[in-house]
């Protein structure tokens, strides 16, 4: 009976090309390489900056091993110090993996550097990125990556990422354990969804509200709020907010501390 | 003309005593036996003009092609072993796509001169499990045009691998002669037309056929177009604008 | 014991510590060669391992969730071809994005970004159903493709030869777990309007009119209604909006934007990229249609 009502809901899309049948139950692997370290990650442009945040909390199951480990990343500039970068990388899921991502994609921007006599733009450098992860298309890297930087034109750009590279440019991007509860406070505080003008009609011909771009330092009160209200509600999200703030006169970096609870 | 040649100039990967690479030398010596080739920069683009050598009556005069596109933005002209030029052009082509796959943008027109100049350097043995190309130098010389952020540029490749980037330049059998005019007539503020006609009047002066509308072929690249090969009518009114200039 | 205790220490376990020298070659030299070459995972079966990693479909727990596309169709009418899909896309039940483009052009990379609105633009188009990653990356890949065969024999491919491609390509990658299920348009001189439907298992398929993702069941049912070969160009672009609007309604893994694109002989035009909610509403308060759906409670 079950089977009559409960239909797959898959049972017309595009399945995998699996060689065998991927009904097989779940099996028990082995191989598994992959350890999820928590943590959550935001960006929000602005007219000409972009802001990419993360929390410091480094968890592995129920513990939590560090509470000082980066998840943001400054790309093509001095190993040490980070000076001269363009390019800001955050990276959430299996921090090894995350690493290893930021170290590719760093070689990745200086070779082009020497190569090409020029910086390399964030859009190029969004499009290299995603090939990276597709180069992992059967063996991924466990991340969910966001790039940030300033366009051609100085405005703030924005990349989100799936595991195995498909990406999008958008206003804002929230990844990583906490992204169900932090993504739908930016839908609504950051792109106004679902929200109208009072008065300019009735029912369904009412306006919507037009997002515009946010001045800097409400958006970085609204990552702080994000990030404040995820400590609240998720265990692994903690201990430090890193705050990256990209413009046109280079990036600033900003520690917020978190509840260490 | 190489008095000292005795056995160094059978290995290609031999120095001479004086330092000297035969095969390499003597792979610029192909080119002066080619057709002549021409290109001139100007602020508002690059014109690339080539004679076709159009030997016999029987000849079909399109099936000659010295002008070749690498990329939208990139066109490169040969002279030398036209064979040779098709693997370069093909690996200019391929390599060009592949940085547009990557990187979103196009390839600048460096870049591209230097993935040519890496390819003309992969002749002789090679590694345990690098891809032996040639073996032997390439016989051919490139004039390569094109438009990037930089602006309009025209670069020459030679077949020891080195590339220079000119304001006109002149290869071929009579190239000579052509690079002492462009010297005496190229100047800064060219206009694209005035290029065409530089270009026509150089290669009239030095082929030995007389110039016609089907014995030689212009293509230019410029920042709205991109890479064109002119079209017979364009060829012809071209042509036609030489010989009332004179 | 001995033998055991000589192949123990006779290799250091650390032989190829830090990066391989493939891994060197692929930083130094920038970018990878075109020959495709992908990681995969140290074990015997990698498809295996990437079925547990990233297959909600047969284990919703899976650790790696992929964004995946879902109500896409293209139809041929005496005008050239509409394309038009929804733009959701889905990682388990957890909506990723509301503004995938899913119509990819298949033309010149270096050509830039799509401006809608303007003149139209020389090239093919094709859909993204089922995983992004993988139309995303293999359709660029044919775009590259499809520029280098128009600049080495100075004319453009046909739509046959390019879904050809395709479809060599994911039946070379068959069983390694790829997921797409993509439409290819275009005009052609040689062929008139061409549309082939092409997936991961190496189908290849030319026909008249195709709904591809979980939505597709609903879409049909809309085109097959209302489908004719003459409909005018209007006609023809209002029934593929309102066939992806009937699979939006219907259909959980689709909604967010009907993205609509005509395929003329000149190349294909832009139709907008537009919220699905509001066109509900004026479908169903000023057509009277979807009169299930109550208004006021």
């Amino acid at each position: 009976m079950a089977s009559i009502i409960g239909h797959n809901p898959h049972s017309n899309s595009i399945g995998y090309s699996f060689s065998q049948p991927t009904n097989a139950g779940n099996k028990e692997h082995s191989f598994y390489p992959y350890t999820d370290n928590g943590g959550s990650v935001l960006g929000i442009t602005g007219k000409d900056f972009a802001v990419l945040a993360g929390d410091t909390r480094s968890t592995s199951g129920y513990n939590i091993n560090s509470r000082y480990v980066p998840k943001v990343f400054k790309i093509g500039g001095d190993q040490e110090t980070g000076e001269g970068a363009h390019i800001l990388l955050s990276v959430v899921g299996f921090a090894a993996d995350g690493l290893a991502l930021k170290e590719r994609l760093d070689a990745v921007v200086k070779m082009y550097k020497y190569q090409h006599g020029k910086p390399m733009s964030v859009r190029a450098c969004a499009q290299r990125l995603s090939t990276i992860l597709y180069g992992k298309r059967f063996f991924p890297y466990y991340v969910q990556a966001i790039l940030a930087g300033l366009d051609e034109e100085g405005k703030g750009a924005l990349y989100g990422y799936d595991p195995v590279g498909s990406y999008e440019r958008e206003q804002c991007r929230a990844a990583g354990a906490a992204s169900s509860l932090i993504m739908p406070f930016l839908d609504n505080q950051v792109n106004l969804k679902n929200q109208y003008i009072p008065g300019s009609g009735e029912g369904h011909a009412l306006e919507a509200k037009k997002p515009e771009p946010m001045p800097r330092d409400t958006v970085e009160q609204v990552v702080r709020d994000a990030f404040t209200s995820a400590v609240e509600r998720h265990i692994e999200v903690g201990d430090g907010l890193q705050m990256l703030i990209i413009t046109a006169d280079g990036i600033e970096e900003i520690y917020h501390p978190l509840k260490k609870d | 003309m190489f008095i000292a040649r005795s056995e160094y100039d059978r290995g290609i990967n031999t120095f001479s005593p004086e330092g000297r690479l035969f095969q390499v030398e003597y792979s610029l010596e192909a080119i002066k036996l080619g057709s002549t080739a021409i290109g001139v920069a100007t602020s508002e683009g690059v014109i690339l003009g080539v004679e076709k050598r159009v030997t016999s009556t029987l000849l079909e005069a399109s099936s000659v092609e010295k002008i070749v596109e690498i990329d939208q933005h990139i066109g490169c002209a040969m002279s030398g072993l036209q064979a040779d030029a098709r693997s370069l052009v093909e690996h200019a082509r391929v390599e060009s796509q592949n940085h547009a796959f990557h990187y979103a943008e196009p390839l600048r027109v460096e870049s591209c001169t230097q993935a040519i100049c890496d390819l003309a350097l992969r002749f002789g043995e090679t590694g345990d499990d690098e891809e032996s190309v040639m073996s032997r130098p390439f016989g051919v010389a490139l004039l390569i045009a094109g438009f990037d952020e930089d602006g309009p540029q025209l670069y020459h490749a030679e077949p020891s691998g080195t590339f220079y980037r000119y304001d006109a330049k002149a290869i071929g059998s009579g190239s000579e002669g052509a690079q002492a005019e462009l010297q005496n007539e190229y100047h800064r503020s060219l206009t694209l037309s005035e290029a065409e006609t530089l270009v026509l009047k150089t290669l009239k002066q030095v082929m030995e056929e007389k110039l016609d509308a089907k014995n030689v072929q212009l293509a230019s690249v410029t920042k709205e177009k991109g890479f064109r090969i002119y079209n017979d009518e364009e060829m012809g009114r071209a042509v036609a604008q030489l010989g009332g200039n004179q | 014991m001995m033998d055991q205790l000589v192949r123990q220490y006779s290799r250091s376990p650390h032989q190829n510590e830090f990066y391989s020298e493939q891994e060197q070659h692929d930083l130094t030299e920038g970018l990878p060669p075109l020959s495709l070459k992908f990681s995969l995972p140290p074990v015997a079966n990698h498809s295996a391992f990437l079925r547990a990693m990233t297959d909600d479909h047969s284990n919703p727990n899976c650790p790696i969730k992929l964004a995946h596309g879902t109500t896409t169709l293209a139809f041929r009418f005496q005008g050239g071809i509409i394309v038009c899909t929804d733009s959701r896309a889905t990682a388990g039940s957890w909506i990723a994005s509301q503004t995938v483009k899913k119509v990819i052009p298949v033309s010149r990379l270096s050509r830039g970004e799509d401006k809608p609105g303007s003149e139209p633009v020389p090239g093919l188009l094709g859909t993204m159903a089922g995983g992004a990653a993988d139309c995303q990356y293999w359709l660029r890949y044919l775009s590259q493709q499809c520029t280098l065969h128009e600049i080495r024999h100075k004319r453009r491919i046909t739509v046959a030869a390019a879904s050809k491609i395709l479809a060599n390509l994911t039946y070379a990658y068959k069983g390694y777990g790829l997921s797409m299920g993509t439409m290819l348009a275009g005009v052609t001189p040689q062929e008139g309007p061409a549309l082939y439907y092409i997936d991961s298992d190496g189908t290849r398929l030319p026909g008249n009119m195709f709904c591809v993702g979980s939505g597709q069941t609903f879409a049909y049912g809309v085109l097959d209604a209302n489908y004719r070969y003459d409909l005018t160009e209007e006609e023809a672009l209002e029934l593929g909006r309102r066939s992806i609007l009937a699979a939006m309604h219907r259909d959980a893994y689709s909604g967010g934007f009907i993205n609509l694109y005509h395929v003329k002989e000149e190349g294909w035009v832009h139709h907008g990229f537009n919220d699905m909610n509001p066109i509900f509403w004026k479908t169903k308060l000023e057509k009277g249609e979807f009169s299930n759906v109550t208004s006021e409670l």
